[in-house]
């Protein structure tokens, strides 16, 4: 155990074998890849802060040039990404041609989100190319967000409640509208008029705006966007959100995106149906994952950390996939079911060290670290809860479909502590 | 008056004078001794040798050191140098060059060569372009501008023959040579014949001072000589650059009425041209900056139709005669660019507004940072002046607008000063000034933050319209400089046609005559 532990550190061959797994693996990862297409501050950013809850200027600092003229942001790390988003801000410059990120994006992404100010309508070059886009693949689903609805009352509040329906116009039921933005969103649907699948009005601004409801319309957003999703792809969202919600820690929010991508990963590679060659991987996925955990919390990450907390949680993990890991043996059956199992549990075994990995170092951050047995019962809390999860999640993915209710493994604040 | 009786009337009164200075030297002799002589006859010196320091150190004329006209575009400035360079070479002239005839000839060719030559550099005969009627309007101008400059600074100047110029000439010639019993009367002569030259060369005489008196001579001459090749440069420049097509008197007329007039000036502007000198202001940017808002808020009052929605489907044109401005504005509202709606000959006519300007107004939204397109047309347009080197540039001002909806867009309570921020709002603004400038570049040098909201209206009567006022000059150069091409280039085809018509009126009755004849 000492020796294989020794090895994950040392970057032997071992690593460069665990890499390449993973390059194999990541195409294969239910990631949800959303093409965001509209004007330069048409809401893009905001859009991505709201879906990930990442910070603005991380999400800045997160793109990375993929071509010419777009660029690819991978939530919460590029390594065991979440949700991807393609951001074409080359749309207004001279020569932009669709037919580059076509080619590079065109059987990646699973939704185009079309940003457009609900007041701007100058959108001639987002016309254009949506259309090229479209006719290429007019089965992928188009959502235009209509955005900076406040724009068309400035200095004055959102009017409250969120008047609008799933088509983007106000209910007749819903509150009174400025009549120059139900004009303009009307204009701007004629516009785009057969270029979109489900259109939404959102306004979501920054704290410093001042407005009561920075998050304006952005359930009605995330509801379209999983009505948008193939099945398979929306448990990531799901998941991403079920884990966030009612979180308080700063930290912790910080961390459990990386948690959660984590143990999508681990799910993933327990899927593949070849015997005993997932349980190296698992390890290394998870090593990974407590080592950029550490670096979250601000810990420095030596082999005496490590082991203090891999050596309290790992005989039960080890033990447990070990077990699983037999089953796959069986022919015929055993692939099919084996990996379901296995997937499942390599998930949430992953998703519950990660767990007790931030509940460790949350509490050596407080100055105390915690006793192994504590460490234990923290994990084994996490244990089925997110057992339940992934199982559901496993089998809905295996079915194309499942887009029930999804158990819950948001951790009660009690259990944040 | 003959000689005699002025010999008289000089005797009368210079005679007391005289007596004066015998009495006083008999007197002094007899207290003083003669001693006493000296401290008179060292001020005489030092006046002497001021006089001959301050001429040294400046001369004594004014060449009027006037700014180019304001209509001269960056190749009519390139010109004008080489007329400045010339007019610095002529410090070493003597009076019998500046009074040669053939020296005027000769300096009128070698200029009208070395700017043809500038104007056409590749073309085998510089001149060969030229019309008749244009070459005459030059020396008509040039005529004109000298005999005013004449009337304005050589007193009696309207009265001098060329005769009287000579004689003057002779007298003073005389003078020097030591005609010194003559004097009294000459000067008394040539003082009604050239008063100005006169009157100093009489003061130097009187105290015996030559040398002075030949350089204010000289000076007068070279005076009028660099203003001579001022002028005839400047009309030679208006010539090559094709202007002067229109004719010397319309040529003057669209001057007079394009530039702002004079506070002194008597009005008579000639007929058929616009009392009031006007400018075209044309607000130019994307489908829903805010142009026709800038529009009324400058105008304040609603006007200008605006909307939720692209509004404006063609070129508006409003008036604005206000008290702080010295001419009338012509604002011209464009069809925005940047989204499908428009048609084609709407953008065109958008473009051919932007040319046809005087300032523009370049608007932009600041919260839609995506300006390509604006880009696009300034590079339109910076191409189009690229092509017409006889046209001048447009000055512009970047008209950044809806600053109410900067971060924090929930609150709005101006002034904001931006130039030195403390609310977040005001660095909001700098911060979107100083991104506009960068992403325009040189097209953008000077951005203006407003806003042209009905009721919000800020930094438009104080910021935005001042800005124009500072430009108004420089574009009645533009201006003037426009309508003088385009009815230089409109004006030869019709010029062509009534000569044509006029010459068949006359061949007519002839040719009818002579057939008539035949029979």
């Amino acid at each position: 155990m000492l020796e294989r532990v020794r090895r994950l550190f040392s970057r032997s061959a071992r690593e460069s074998e665990l890499r390449e797994h993973l390059e194999r693996l990541r195409p294969k990862l239910p990631v949800p890849v959303f093409w965001l297409f509209g004007r330069t501050q048409s809401g893009k950013t905001s859009l991505i802060k709201y879906l990930t809850g990442a910070e603005r200027a991380a999400i800045g600092k997160g793109f990375e040039p993929c071509t010419r003229f777009s660029s690819r942001f991978q939530f919460p790390s590029a390594e065991a990404p979440l949700i991807t988003f393609l951001d074409t801000r080359g749309l207004d410059e001279p020569g932009y041609d669709s037919a580059e990120d076509l080619a590079q994006f065109g059987t990646e992404a699973h939704v185009v989100v079309v940003t457009v100010k609900a007041m701007d309508h100058g959108q001639e070059n987002v016309l254009v190319n949506l259309r090229a886009l479209r006719k290429e693949n007019p089965a992928r689903p188009v959502l235009l967000v209509l955005t900076c609805l406040h724009e068309a009352y400035p200095q004055q509040q959102h009017p409250t409640p969120y008047p609008f329906n799933a088509d983007g116009e106000r209910d007749a039921a819903g509150v009174p509208v400025p009549e120059g933005l139900t004009r303009s969103l009307t204009e701007q649907r004629e516009r785009f008029g057969g270029l979109y699948d489900r259109v939404v009005a959102v306004d979501l601004t920054a704290g410093e705006e001042g407005f009561a409801e920075p998050e304006y319309g952005g359930e009605m957003l995330r509801a379209a966007l999983l009505d948008l999703l193939p099945a398979a792809l929306r448990q990531t969202l799901l998941t991403l959100k079920e884990a966030m919600s009612d979180l308080q820690d700063l930290y912790e929010q910080q961390a459990l995106p990386y948690v959660v991508g984590y143990s999508t990963l681990a799910a993933t590679a327990g899927t593949i149906p070849v015997p005993l060659l997932d349980l190296a991987i698992l390890s290394g996925i998870q090593s990974r994952m407590v080592y950029h955990l550490a670096k979250l919390y601000g810990q420095p990450m030596d082999p005496k950390r490590f082991l203090e907390l891999a050596g309290t949680l790992s005989g039960s993990i080890i033990f447990g996939q070990g077990l699983r890991e037999l089953i796959k043996l069986v022919p015929y059956f055993g692939t099919v079911a084996g990996a379901v199992t296995c997937g499942a549990a390599a998930g949430a075994t992953t998703f519950a060290l990660g767990k007790a990995a931030c509940y460790y170092y949350s509490s050596v951050h407080r100055g105390h670290v915690p006793r192994p047995e504590e460490l234990k019962r923290y994990f084994n809390e996490q244990l089925p809860r997110a057992a339940a999860h992934w199982k559901r999640i496993a089998s809905a993915s295996e079915e194309g479909k499942g887009n029930g209710a999804v158990p819950s493994i948001a951790p009660r604040p009690e259990n944040a502590r | 008056m003959s000689r005699w009786r002025i010999a008289v009337v000089a005797a009368l009164l210079g005679g007391p004078f005289a007596v004066l200075v015998a009495l006083g030297w008999y007197f002094l002799r007899l207290r003083w001794g003669i001693w006493t002589w000296w401290p008179l006859a060292g001020a005489l010196a030092l006046g002497y040798g001021l006089a001959l320091y301050w001429h040294r150190q400046r001369r004594l004329l004014p060449l009027g050191e006037a700014p180019p006209p304001e209509h001269w575009t960056e190749r009519d400035t390139l010109a004008s140098q080489l007329i400045e360079d010339r007019i610095a070479r002529t410090v070493k002239l003597n009076v019998n060059q500046l009074t040669d005839f053939e020296f005027y000839r000769q300096t009128t060719q070698d200029m009208a060569y070395e700017l043809a030559r500038f104007y056409h550099p590749s073309a085998q005969d510089p001149f060969s372009h030229l019309t008749a009627p244009e070459i005459l309007a030059v020396a008509e101008l040039v005529s004109h501008d000298l005999a005013e400059l004449v009337n304005q600074y050589v007193p009696g100047g309207q009265r001098l023959s060329l005769g009287e110029w000579q004689q003057a000439q002779r007298w003073a010639k005389r003078l020097t040579d030591g005609y010194q019993l003559y004097t009294n009367v000459s000067w008394a002569v040539s003082a009604l014949i050239n008063p100005l030259a006169a009157a100093s060369r009489y003061v130097a005489s009187q105290v015996g001072l030559t040398a002075p008196v030949q350089m204010l001579q000289q000076d007068l001459l070279l005076w009028f000589y660099r203003q001579y090749v001022r002028q005839l440069g400047t009309y030679l420049i208006e010539l090559n650059s094709g202007r002067l097509r229109v004719g010397a008197t319309r040529y003057r007329q669209l001057l007079a009425a394009r530039l702002p007039l004079p506070a002194d000036a008597n009005g008579d502007v000639p007929n058929g041209v616009p009392a009031v000198p006007q400018v075209t202001v044309t607000l130019l940017g994307q489908v829903k900056a805010g142009k026709s808002s800038v529009v009324n808020a400058l105008l304040g009052e609603r006007r200008a139709r605006t909307d939720v929605l692209p509004t404006t489907s063609e070129v508006n044109r409003y008036e604005l005669k206000s008290e702080g401005i010295p001419t009338k504005l012509v604002l011209q509202d464009t069809v925005g660019y940047g989204h499908a709606g428009p048609r084609a000959d709407q953008l065109a006519a958008t473009r051919e507004a932007a040319r046809q300007s005087d300032i523009l107004l370049l608007v932009l939204h600041a919260r839609n940072p995506a300006r390509q397109a604006d880009l696009t047309q300034l590079e339109d347009l910076e191409a189009f002046y690229q092509s017409r080197p006889d046209l001048k540039r447009t000055p512009l001002l970047t008209v950044l607008t809806h600053i109410d909806l900067l971060t924090p867009a929930m609150e709005w309570s101006p002034p904001y000063d931006w130039r030195h921020p403390v609310r977040p709002k005001e660095q909001n603004i700098q911060d979107a000034m100083a991104a506009v400038q960068k992403q325009l570049g040189v097209y953008a040098p000077v951005v203006v933050p407003v806003c042209a909201a009905e009721g919000k209206v800020f930094g438009v009567a104080e910021e935005l319209l001042p800005l124009i006022v500072e430009r108004l000059d420089e574009a009645h150069g533009v201006g003037m400089l426009r309508c003088l091409m385009a009815e230089a280039d409109t004006g030869s085809a019709r010029v062509v046609l009534r000569q044509l018509v006029k010459a068949a009126k006359q061949l007519l009755p002839v040719a009818l005559e002579s057939l008539t004849k035949r029979r």
